[in-house]
């Protein structure tokens, strides 16, 4: 049994069904999770200063219930939670000094033991692509599909270590499984302008552009990516084009949802929590 | 480019090594960080030349530009550093010299409507504390 992790982002947008894909999808290829019996906002960034530990607190916080609640991972589905969780899972692991001071704060001990997953990830490792493959209901035939990673799932590529950060090939290789044609384009590692699009509209708008742009020439019908931000930011850039020069982004778990048929296959039993 | 002769005085440069942990002396301009960088069409100064300011103690001119507010710590010129002075962390460092020093950020969030939370929080962070 994995611990769920939904974060904020992914909770807070209910109406785009990362969550009710994602969950279902891993119902039909037999992976069960529960969520946590609490959780809080893992802090959105990782913080780069090495001097302050209270940004780390709530990650700790779940972290630590995992470790209670006798789960044998913390899933995400965010690209940021994953980050986040996954780093400061790595400094307390790494870093006497950081683990003094959040333990004392926090007046409780956390072993280490946690073991923070993404969708993808167990996707690849846990159910494998052939057996996607085999659970595929209608084939995606025709598709062509462009993959976008973003920043944070992939680096720092040293403590991340679940792809290689330059030449990402995970999300290619599930899209070949459902049957579709995956899209090799230029920028789908660079940055699509994260937290700008509060602040400075018109970075994240171009940074953005520029990738929804590149996977058009390549010749793709669509695009997905695992971060809600990402997501925002690839569609929000779009907002002046044309209906017919748009370039529909999707999550990752939408055409695995559809290939799956994971809807039907849900409706016969109810979901997790 | 004409140099200024003020440089960071010694507490301000235990400052910046308290925070990030590194010596950024020990860069040596290879450029990667600035390659790779998406956003260095908005930036006053690219991520090496912020290098090539720091090593050289001139935190001034750095504190003034806007590439520090530019940088969105993507960490695509801290995961190829070969020197692993992690650019994007070098930025926050100085970044957050000014905040703690002034108290608050100098960007506002503008536009919060419709914005995802994730990037609220984020550059609540990042940039305001």
């Amino acid at each position: 049994m994995l611990g769920y992790y939904p974060g904020c982002t992914v909770r807070a947008h209910q109406n785009e069904n990362f969550e009710k894909e994602a969950l279902a999808i891993l119902k039909v290829l037999g992976i069960s999770v529960e969520e946590l019996s609490e959780w809080e906002c893992c802090g959105a960034i990782y913080p780069l200063t090495n001097d302050e530990y209270v940004p780390l607190l709530s990650s700790v916080r779940a972290l630590k219930r995992t470790e209670e609640e006798k789960k044998e991972g913390l899933l995400t589905l965010c690209s940021a939670c994953y980050h986040v969780l996954k780093r400061v899972n790595h400094r307390m692991n790494n870093d006497k000094e950081a683990k003094r001071r959040v333990e004392n704060y926090l007046d409780d001990k956390y072993e280490g033991t946690t073991k923070v997953l993404h969708l993808i990830e167990v996707l690849r490792d846990q159910v494998g692509y052939k057996k996607i493959k085999e659970h595929v209901a209608s084939s995606l035939e025709g598709e062509k599909i462009a993959t976008y990673y973003g920043c944070l799932f992939l680096r720092p590529e040293k403590e991340m270590e679940l792809l290689d950060a330059e030449n990402p090939g995970v999300m290619e290789e599930i899209v070949k499984a459902l049957g579709a044609e995956p899209v090799i384009y230029p920028y789908r590692t660079d940055c699509c302008g994260a937290y700008h699009a509060s602040d400075k509209e018109e970075v994240s708008n171009g940074a953005s552009l520029k990738i929804v742009m590149s996977a058009k020439k390549a010749g793709a019908t669509q695009l997905v990516t695992a971060c809600p931000l990402c997501k925002h930011n690839l569609e929000h850039c779009q907002k002046d084009l044309q209906d017919e020069q748009k370039l529909p982004v999707h999550f990752i778990t939408a055409p695995i949802y559809e290939a799956l048929g994971a809807e039907k296959k849900a409706d016969e039993q109810p979901l997790a929590n | 480019m004409r140099f200024p002769t003020k440089t960071a005085s010694i507490k301000e440069q235990q400052e910046l090594a308290d925070i990030i942990q590194k010596n950024v002396k020990d860069c040596y301009q290879c450029l990667k960080c600035s390659a790779g960088c998406p956003l260095t069409e908005h930036m006053d100064y690219y991520p090496h030349q912020v290098m090539l300011l720091a090593k050289m103690d001139l935190y001034e001119k750095i504190f003034n530009s806007k590439t520090l507010w530019v940088c969105a710590s993507c960490l695509a010129c801290s995961s190829r550093c070969p020197r692993d002075l992690e650019p994007a962390k070098v930025m926050e460092g100085l970044r957050t010299m000014i905040i703690r020093k002034r108290g608050e950020g100098n960007v506002e969030v503008v536009n919060p409507k419709g914005v995802p939370r994730q990037a609220l929080i984020s550059s609540m962070r990042k940039l305001r504390r």
